[in-house]
């Protein structure tokens, strides 16, 4: 009797100290990419679907309070299989529901990815249907998960002082660290900020090139790059849906699918440096509306 | 004394069920056996239970499903909960294909058990039958069909068909890609991508290359310019089809 107590004692502590290990050492799912929904409801789109990709500066997980840096509105239209990447420098100058104006980067402090969906909204007239968020490391885990990118590096770079990027120009794998250099670097290229997101853009088009090339030799592949999202990933939205969404992914040419920056004019407002939305942006942005591709 | 003389004593009539459930079994697996062609190529055999032989030579099936993990190897229990849905996930593609190119009096309402309702209507106006309205001969089946372990409620199934149709010149090679998913009506296709061309003629004193090996890719300028590339894009091989006969359609 009493060596049978003992033994389920020993049990019960081995199993609470494999859970505690298990939590503690294990990667948190969120220390990867989160996805979710803007809208509760589904949103009439007329065979348009989009997609809000926001790069945060996190080091380390998703925090709640951290600023964006990396901010595109990814467009398909399901009817022409066509796409395009609006993207937004960091410093653009938007009005924030119930915060007033500000830099758009703040938006996801003060809101998190629905506020910036919400700013995004009102800035464009685009109704967003998803959002996907990044932070540093989970950027680099599923690039490295994915054995890296290939993409075109249009100029030679040596970023060593900030984003730590070395590369030189042309057609390139880059691995996780040298992927989320490029994508942090900025200070090496004459357009600054500008060409950074620019960069960033480019570089979704080539993970789109990058699935779509391994699906082509072997569907199933598509389910590694989900299960990849899902190991790193904190998900608000449901398998059927990332499938689907997927499957688009699939079929989207990268040659139909359209990387325009947001043109925008520099100045400043009090010290800080800010990027002012040209009034040209806004025939971009009815065109992106109404054919779901740039 | 036994009061009727019909009743055998307990040990004989314990023998006599037995004789006649073995009996009834071998009768049942007889017949089972002639009616379900099964996977045998028979003429006419469409693979799946239930259909007579009938029409023209029909190729055997080559089917293989394999599960798709993210990280490290496929755990005893993903496998053999991958194998309960084997069956099922190569009985629809059989089904499916049956109905495009050997029985297409059967198309309405195999779309509407096997596709989701957009799905359905994109194959229709596809039109991807070889043989419509008659039954065509097919040389190549073949499926390869990916499911995702993790869930089991995602799967993608590659297909190859070569068929001709009675009189037909050139027979029709027929790549397929559907995506499926598993819901409460079983397996059903969302979403598919079909390329079917005629297949290219032999050239006297080159080896022509069999058009219908996936995976193979032809280095001549032809096979490129069929295929979908994307340092380019799938989209490309439409622009530049040669071939009037060529079809190629997604869905939904």
């Amino acid at each position: 009797m009493k060596r049978t107590a003992l033994s389920l004692v020993c049990l019960l502590v081995l199993g609470l100290a494999i859970a505690v290990v298990d939590t503690f050492l294990r990667p948190s799912r969120a220390q990867g990419p989160l996805f979710g929904r803007v809208h509760e409801t589904y949103q009439p789109s007329d065979g348009k679907i989009y997609v809000l990709a926001i790069g945060n500066d996190a080091r380390s997980g998703n925090p709640d309070r951290s600023l964006a840096d990396a901010i595109h509105i990814l467009g398909i239209n399901t009817n022409t299989m066509k796409g395009g990447i609006l993207n937004f420098p960091r410093d653009s100058w938007v009005n924030i529901p119930g915060y007033g104006s500000a830099k758009i980067n703040e938006a996801l402090f003060h809101g998190g990815p629905e506020l910036l969906a919400k700013t995004l909204e009102n800035v464009t007239g685009i109704t967003i249907d998803y959002w996907v968020m990044v932070g540093f490391e989970g950027f680099q885990s599923v690039i490295e998960d994915l054995r890296g990118v290939e993409m075109n590096i249009p100029s030679a770079h040596n970023d060593t002082g900030a984003s730590g990027s070395v590369l030189k120009a042309g057609y390139q794998k880059l691995q996780g660290y040298e992927a989320l250099a490029y994508a942090r670097a900025r200070k090496s290229f004459s357009g600054g900020d500008i060409a950074r997101t620019t960069h960033q853009g480019d570089m979704l088009i080539a993970l789109l090139r990058k699935l779509r090339d391994e699906a082509m030799r072997n569907p199933a592949t598509l389910f590694r790059w989900i299960a990849t999202a899902r190991r790193h990933a904190r998900f608000d939205m449901s398998f059927e849906e990332m499938f689907r969404l997927g499957i688009l992914a699939t079929q989207l040419s990268s040659r139909e699918v359209g990387n325009v920056t947001v043109p925008v004019g520099l100045g400043f407002v009090g010290q800080a440096s800010v990027a002012h939305i040209s009034p040209r942006a806004q025939a971009i942005y009815k065109r992106f509306k109404k054919k779901g591709s740039l | 004394v036994a009061p009727l003389s019909v009743v055998a004593p307990d040990g004989r009539r314990l023998w006599a069920v037995a004789g006649i459930m073995l009996a009834f079994a071998v009768a049942t697996y007889t017949t089972i056996a002639f009616l379900d062609p099964g996977e045998s190529g028979r003429p006419g055999s469409s693979g799946a239970p239930g259909y007579r032989a009938q029409g023209p030579q029909q190729s055997p099936w080559k089917i293989s499903v394999h599960g798709s993990a993210a990280h490290g190897r496929i755990t005893k229990l993903q496998k053999a909960r991958l194998e309960r849905q084997e069956p099922r996930l190569r009985s629809v593609v059989r089904r499916i294909y049956d109905a495009v190119l050997i029985h297409p009096n059967r198309l309405r309402e195999t779309l509407q058990a096997n596709f989701t309702p957009a799905a359905g209507v994109a194959l229709r106006r596809a039109d991807v039958a070889a043989s419509r309205p008659k039954v065509a001969a097919t040389s190549v089946r073949r499926a390869t069909i990916g499911v995702d372990v993790n869930g089991l409620k995602a799967a993608v199934a590659s297909v190859v068909v070569r068929a001709a149709a009675p009189g037909a010149v050139r027979p029709v090679v027929h790549r397929s890609t559907l995506w499926l998913e598993r819901g409460d009506r079983g397996w059903r296709v969302l979403a598919f991508e079909v390329d079917q061309a005629p297949l290219p003629e032999r050239r006297p004193g080159k080896g022509a290359e069999p058009a219908d090996r996936p995976g193979r890719r032809s280095k001549n300028k032809a096979g490129r310019a069929d295929r979908p590339s994307d340092k380019g894009d799938r989209a490309g091989s439409h622009k530049g089809r040669r071939d009037p006969e060529r079809k190629s359609r997604r869905g939904p």
